[in-house]
């Protein structure tokens, strides 16, 4: 049966029922009940509702059908994803192992020492001294472990290892010269 | 056949079509704006006859579709759909008048002069005399009355479907409902 003509039944019935019971109803019902709706308000309940659903922070959040069939459609995205950055670490590290497996270990070495001052290489030996082994600095010349601020703070005009202008001057002019310094000048020369 | 695939007609989809998209998250949206298009102008006049105020059935259909938004999924099929809508609809609108009177304090009587005066100055009720009267009238009417009589005289549902609705026997609902014609009928006579 269609709708339609249930509906037509129903009020039908109505009908005959209040014509029984209560005509004035009856005729009161035919005349609408006064009741009227904003302009496009049912068009815009929906969205009304759905903005009031979100600001409850209940709504339901569609999720993405996966695919079925397919190599790849088996696992979801992020399965996917998880497995591609894995394959990248492998790779990776493949990269480094077979690059510090293989390479030659003197070149970069030799490179390194090359970029380097010698200055810079003086500081960092002095600097990780206690790193180094016993027998390797027992075979290093005495002078060339002198910290470098050691060095900087002695002049060296001062050392007395190093060429003395004194050394220079013949018996004569040294004899001369003392003859003319003071007791506290010659006191001094001694002391440097 | 599959709901998805078929063409928009404007044929109203079938209640079982309406649940099978709200089974999917997928589909779940689609399906809940089917619902909306396919009930919300018959349970908006149901509302606003409880309420009275275009204003306060909007407000009262509102929380009922949040209600149904939240609760659809426990639809056990075990009445028909829209029996389950009226009932939310329906127990909203009275929770709706209910704390209006707590609000305002007021009597049954209070709580009618309330209604009937608010529908008066409701900017989208233009209805005569006579209108205004039977309004008064079915105001007075105790709660559960009123509801059948709307029910029955307004949305000419039939005693079977108010019966899984309210549940209550068909005999009980057609004694309330004589008697709430007959008594609508004596205060329209008076006002």
């Amino acid at each position: 049966m269609k709708p339609e003509k249930v509906s037509f039944m129903k009020k039908e019935l109505l009908d005959d029922e209040l014509k029984e019971h209560s005509p004035l109803l009856r005729d009161a019902k035919k005349q609408g009940d006064g009741f009227r709706l904003p302009e496009g308000y049912f068009e815009a309940l929906e969205d009304a509702v759905f903005s009031r659903v979100d600001s409850a922070g209940v709504r339901r959040k569609p999720v993405l059908e996966t695919r079925r069939g397919g190599l790849f459609g088996r696992f979801s995205r992020s399965g996917i994803a998880w497995a591609a950055a894995a394959v990248f670490v492998v790779v990776l590290a493949a990269a480094w192992f077979f690059k510090t497996r293989f390479a030659q270990p003197s070149a970069p070495v030799a490179t390194t020492q090359q970029e380097l001052t010698a200055e810079e290489i003086e500081t960092y030996v002095v600097e990780n001294i206690q790193d180094f082994d016993a027998s390797l600095i027992a075979a290093v010349p005495v002078g060339e472990l002198v910290p470098p601020e050691t060095k900087s703070a002695t002049p060296i005009e001062h050392n007395p290892a190093a060429s003395d202008p004194l050394d220079d001057l013949s018996d004569e002019e040294l004899e001369l010269l003392l003859k003319e310094m003071s007791d506290e000048e010659l006191e001094n020369l001694l002391k440097t | 056949m599959d709901i998805l695939q078929t063409p928009a007609t404007n044929k109203p989809a079938s209640d079982e079509q309406i649940l099978e998209l709200l089974r999917s998250d997928r589909t779940f949206e689609r399906g809940f704006r089917l619902l909306m298009s396919q009930y919300k102008e018959r349970l908006y006049w149901h509302i606003r006859r409880l309420v009275l105020v275009h204003e306060d059935a909007d407000d009262v259909l509102q929380n009922t579709f949040i209600k149904i938004y939240k609760g659809i999924l426990q639809f056990e099929g075990k009445s028909k759909l829209y029996t389950w809508l009226y009932r939310i609809a329906t127990n909203e609108a009275i929770t709706y008048l209910q704390s209006k009177a707590r609000h305002a304090a007021a009597s049954l009587d209070d709580t009618t002069t309330l209604l009937t005066n608010r529908l008066q100055a409701d900017e989208w009720f233009d209805g005569d005399e006579v209108q205004v009267k039977l309004q008064k009238a079915i105001a007075q009417l105790p709660e559960k009355q009123r509801l059948v009589f709307n029910l029955r005289y307004y949305d000419e549902m039939s005693y079977e479907e108010m019966s899984a609705m309210l549940d209550t026997s068909v005999g009980a609902l057609k004694a309330s409902f004589h008697h709430a014609v007959k008594k609508v009928e004596a205060v329209f006579r008076e006002v």
